[in-house]
């Protein structure tokens, strides 16, 4: 092996110390041939959750993409919505470029980074399929991919009267049988609010809070919806409120699972994507986002993972609507919510609702 | 061979400037922020303020959270040396390929991730785990009950996590005992109990602090088990922080929980310390 000369050697470390010193510093970052802009070319990194939803971008998303001229390589950057956000604060609070291009948040979640100014303004003359997301939908801060709303789920084998009202999740008879999420405590806000209010609770949710406590030891507490899925399809408890969309997925697994929305009516959920302020490839962006809202790419999403597309040049066939859409008379039942209200409230909700209701 | 003391400096330099640089720095850093204000918009709201502290300690929550891990690490540490010492003691009685395939199969477990062993607590205790479907079968249940979520669930699954370490640590201490000590005492006409006892477990004292002290300053800081087999129903601090500065976004107030961790955990280690070797150093001479 040929002997690399002693002063050679040293110049070599030296520059490879002091490569590492830069990064350890946060030098700057290679440069990304996307960040010049021009169709998007480059690397786009999308902040996305692993799973279905991710295997689903690389299945329906990335094909539509391939298809476009200049087309970005696509990195995942997996983690679920807390840790992304936590991501976004940090490099946002720290300065300089993000590593982010596409952010995947929830509706509430993308308010809250678009509240503390980590989301960059739309621009809907980047993306072609813009004029086709649903009005109500539209933000000039994030971009709805896809929706459902909250439904009663229960067990047909157990819960044998279909449940019209939130009061079933108070009913004595279904004590122990009930299912709530430690990371999901707007829907249980939400229900409580509604059933005091007798429908729309407007901004006041905390109207509820001493209906909620009431059911604290009569329900069952998950971590996750995979926990709570399981949990339903396995018979532990009977009754959750949740997502459409999750209904239709744990049907979809061979459980004996119905939904209804409730007479007090429910809320829509619209999982979002957006641009971050600090995103280093905003045209890569661009085109994946607008790869998203691709007709194609929506209905397979709709198909196959239960959330109703947030396009209007989409025809999902009937029994497919009938699963997870919703007719006009129900669209009438889901009452659309302040998101500013929900964001400067969620700190508290949460901390009221770990501590107080589901703490032990 | 001795160094003189300049060599020393010089060969203790490298990681000093490692810990200072990566671990000590950030750490002040970090721990700064316990002294601020939260913020919507920024890590922190520089101004020097002792609020979080008297925020944790008025709420019931917090308290109660500080309260169960330090439970909850206490009985994980008792319950590992109880069950380490007889298994540490039979490896250092053993030789050749037994002796190496018990070390093997202790750190075995230690190849496995905390959070792998914790999906398999989830498996064995879950409503449709191993140990609800035997029980329910053979009519000693009625029907599945909760098994996880429980303060004793989390305790015995920490231990699991932390009794590999103990063995090896307590394992290093017996093997420095000299066995004419023991030959001796057993030629005496002493019982093999009142041997160990008497003879061994004197001698083994440091190796009982240390283990005693790493393991208890692990399970304080415990995060994925209780996490994954408690949930949020039985909160410790770890997990608590976590969720402060991710879900909340409050620094200010995850790091004070961070800061009171750490001194309580350097608090109980030292005094604790200081306390076994007065406690045993009094036994040895008294006998």
């Amino acid at each position: 092996m040929a002997q690399l000369p002693r002063r050679q050697f040293l110049k070599l470390s030296g520059a490879a110390g002091a490569t590492l010193g830069l990064a350890a510093c946060g030098g700057a970052p290679p440069p990304n041939p996307g960040a010049a802009g021009g169709g998007g070319a480059g690397e786009v990194v999308v902040g996305t959750w692993g799973g279905d939803y991710q295997k689903f971008q690389q299945d329906f998303v990335e094909p539509v993409l391939a298809g476009t001229d200049g087309a970005p390589t696509v990195v995942y950057d997996v983690a679920d919505q807390v840790a992304r956000m936590t991501k976004m604060r940090t490099q946002g609070q720290t300065g300089g470029p993000g590593t982010i291009d596409v952010t995947a948040l929830s509706d509430q979640q993308a308010q809250e980074m678009a509240a503390a100014s980590l989301l960059g303004k739309v621009d809907p003359a980047r993306l072609s399929n813009y004029a086709n997301i649903r009005e109500d939908f539209r933000n000039d801060l994030w971009v709805p991919h896809i929706y459902s709303a909250g439904v009663i789920i229960y067990n047909t084998e157990h819960v044998t009267t279909p449940p019209d009202s939130y009061e079933v999740f108070w009913d004595p008879a279904y004590a122990g049988r009930i299912g709530i999420m430690s990371i999901q405590w707007a829907t249980e806000y939400f229900m409580a609010a509604a059933l005091e209010a007798g429908g729309d609770p407007g901004n006041n949710w905390d109207a509820g809070w001493q209906r909620m406590l009431a059911r604290k030891g009569t329900v069952r507490v998950y971590e996750s919806q995979e926990q709570l899925g399981q949990a339903l399809m396995s018979g532990e408890v009977w009754l959750a409120y949740n997502w459409k969309a999750r209904a239709y997925q744990w049907r979809k697994a061979g459980a004996p699972l119905a939904s209804a929305i409730p007479r007090e009516g429910t809320f829509p959920v619209v999982f979002t994507v957006g641009v971050p302020a600090n995103a280093p490839n905003p045209d890569g962006a661009y085109a994946y986002i607008d790869a998203m809202l691709d007709p194609e790419a929506q209905e397979q999403f709709a198909q196959n993972m239960g959330y109703w597309p947030t396009v209007t040049n989409v025809d999902p066939p009937p029994e497919l609507t009938a699963e997870i859409g919703f007719t006009p008379e129900e669209e009438q039942k889901i009452h659309q919510v302040d998101l500013a209200y929900l964001a400067q409230n969620n700190e508290r909700w949460r901390q009221q609702y770990v501590e107080q209701l589901i703490n032990q | 061979m001795t160094l003189d003391r300049r060599t020393g400096w010089l060969l203790v330099m490298p990681a000093a400037v490692i810990t200072v640089v990566f671990f000590v720095a950030p750490l002040v850093y970090f721990l700064r922020f316990s002294f601020e204000r939260p913020s919507r918009t920024a890590f922190s709201e520089p101004v020097f303020t002792l609020e979080n502290f008297a925020r944790f300690f008025a709420s019931p929550f917090h308290v109660g959270a500080l309260t169960r891990t330090l439970l909850v690490a206490l009985a994980a540490t008792a319950l590992a040396l109880l069950l380490a010492l007889p298994v540490a003691y039979l490896i250092t009685k053993t030789n050749g390929r037994v002796k190496a395939m018990l070390i093997i199969l202790t750190v075995f477990p230690l190849l496995v991730g905390n959070v792998v062993r914790s999906i398999g607590w989830v498996a064995l205790l879950g409503y449709s785990g191993v140990v609800n479907t035997v029980l329910t079968a053979v009519g000693f249940l009625d029907g599945p009950v909760e098994l996880l979520r429980t303060a004793t669930t989390v305790t015995v699954a920490i231990t699991s996590v932390v009794l590999p370490l103990m063995v090896l640590t307590l394992q290093a201490s017996l093997e420095s005992v000299d066995p004419n000590t023991e030959r001796a005492a057993l030629d005496l006409g002493a019982r093999p109990l009142r041997v160990f006892r008497q003879i061994v477990l004197p001698q083994i004292v440091p190796g009982i602090a240390a283990g005693t002290s790493l393991v208890f300053v692990l399970c304080i800081n415990a995060y994925a088990t209780p996490r994954l087999v408690g949930g949020t129903q039985v909160p410790m601090l770890a997990p608590v922080v976590y969720d402060t500065i991710s879900s909340d976004n409050n620094w200010p107030f995850g790091a004070s929980m961070a800061a009171l961790m750490l001194v309580v955990s350097l608090a109980v280690v030292l005094l604790y310390g200081r306390l076994l070797r007065r406690q045993f150093e009094g036994w040895r001479v008294a006998r």
